[in-house]
């Protein structure tokens, strides 16, 4: 008997990735606020703004990545293979 | 272009980098030791000792060359003593509990490894536990760098063993990255023949194993130890080489740090981490420190590069049809790991950093960190292994 196929997980890996990017797009809006009430080595403006910026753009490249993996699990379906069992070796007690 | 957008962009890159090479090398140090202890098998420790050796022969010509010069590269040498000792000892029992050290929780995390979630949310606790009791209690700070001369190095040249050992030479850190990283490429090389040689044998066949193939790129295989090694030494060379030609100030490795990040982003709506509740008042103490919030950066680039990491991390899970949300058989398993996340999160601040920011980066910045950490590191992963062969 064929041994039963196992369940990709992948559309968890896809929301994950794009919880990275929510992340860090929303730590990038903190920023300021936190800088506010910082005791020992305020930020300036500049490095307010490059940091920033910066949390921004990789959080929107996050996202972006998540709905490229998302385009290849559900539209070109080359992502839905077997998962493989990395357990072995990787981690006990599973 | 602001030179701190251009800093973190680059280190951003690396952290993806970083992610990949974690979770196609399997690149933890526990593991690594684990399996060199119970099955003899070398295969994660080579791609530890050749990431080791690689990256720190890089930075010794970097310096050496004077494309860094040694005197930015010692603004970035923290101070190293008997809190390395102490908070190593208590990191390497918390991740020998855990199974996964920093670097081998971000892939397993990445992975779906639900335990190692856990592991994270013990280290968030634990580092505000070490901000708000620990560090105010004992007053932490003044410790580390006033009252035990004897047992602390003081930050900058006076940690700098190219400087204790051949004063201003500019050949100094070339020929201490010959004695450190030279040990560490040895050791790697001899355990890979060692390897090389065992499989040669139960096949009857001459066995090598390529650096690179189309399947590892492709994210088919996992990466050889050296690949891993390879892509370790990489990313450290980024960061540095990032931080100094942008904002002119050397950053290395670390990951413990941005999650002290991770805990001021995820509590700062709720409560003011900045506030003098951690303030107290102990009179047979000589000075009193705030939290330890208040001494951090808001964000640092190694903050992007945590997140990075980890998105890297899951990318080429996912890419690698490894990616699957894994429970432990044995529910108890949460609890362990939460306490093992607390132990490390403390370890790891005690210590100024955990394997990567204080053991690696120590090696990296040439000071006596990492020579420091290594001993009870392995002591503490030592007992947590007899520790949970006696209650399991």
């Amino acid at each position: 008997m064929a041994a039963a196929k196992k369940k990709n997980h992948n559309w968890c890996g896809i929301t994950l990735l794009a919880l990275y990017g929510l992340f860090t797009i929303y730590a990038s809006f903190l920023l300021s606020s936190l800088n506010k009430g910082k005791v020992i080595g305020k930020l300036s403006d500049e490095t307010l703004t490059g940091i920033k910026e910066a949390f921004i753009l990789w959080g929107v490249i996050m996202i972006i990545g998540a709905i490229l993996l998302l385009i290849r699990e559900y539209v070109l379906k080359s992502g839905q293979e077997e998962v493989k069992d990395t357990e072995r070796g990787v981690a006990p007690h599973y | 272009m602001n030179p701190y957008f251009l800093e973190y962009s680059l280190v951003a890159i690396a952290g993806l980098i970083f992610g990949a090479a974690l979770e196609r090398g399997r690149m933890c140090f526990v593991l690594a030791t684990n399996n060199m202890i119970m099955a003899r098998d070398s295969k994660i420790l080579e791609g530890i000792l050749w990431a080791f050796g690689i990256s720190v022969l890089a930075f010794g010509i970097i310096e050496s060359l004077g494309i860094v010069p040694i005197q930015a590269a010692v603004t970035g040498v923290f101070p190293s003593g008997w809190y390395d000792l102490v908070g190593a000892l208590l990191f390497g029992f918390g991740i020998g509990l855990c199974g996964a050290c920093m670097s081998g929780l971000i892939f397993r995390a990445s992975s779906g490894f639900t335990q190692n979630w856990m592991q994270l949310f013990g280290i968030l606790v634990g580092t505000i536990f070490f901000a708000f009791l620990i560090f105010p209690l004992t007053n932490f700070l003044y410790w580390i760098l006033h009252t035990i001369p004897w047992l602390s190095i003081k930050p900058g040249f006076s940690d700098y063993i190219p400087h204790e050992w051949f004063g201003n030479a500019v050949w100094g850190p070339f020929v201490v990255a010959l004695i450190f990283g030279g040990f560490f490429l040895v050791l790697g090389l001899y355990l890979t023949k060692r390897r090389f040689a065992k499989i040669s044998k139960e096949r009857g066949e001459n066995y090598k194993e390529p650096i690179i193939t189309w399947n590892m790129l492709k994210f088919k295989e996992p990466y050889s130890p050296r690949l891993g090694g390879l892509l370790f030494a990489v990313v450290a060379i980024i960061v540095l080489l990032a931080s100094y030609f942008t904002v002119h100030k050397v950053t290395y490795m670390g990951v413990t740090t941005p999650y002290g990040s991770f805990d001021t982003y995820i509590l700062a709506p709720f409560i003011n981490l900045y506030t003098t509740v951690g303030h107290y008042k102990a009179s047979f103490l000589p000075k009193i420190s705030s939290n330890w919030f208040q001494i951090v950066p808001v964000a640092i680039p190694m903050t992007l590069f945590v997140i990075t990491t980890f998105a890297g991390a899951t990318a080429t899970a996912i890419l690698g049809g490894e990616f699957k949300w894994r429970v432990p058989k044995r529910k108890i398993m949460f609890l362990q790991n939460f306490i093992g996340g607390i132990f490390t999160g403390v370890g790891a601040r005690i210590a100024l950093g955990c394997n990567i920011g204080t053991l690696w980066s120590g090696f990296l910045m040439f000071s006596w960190a990492g020579a420091l950490f290594l001993p009870t590191l392995v002591l503490g992963m030592y007992l947590a292994l007899k520790f949970q062969q006696a209650i399991w």
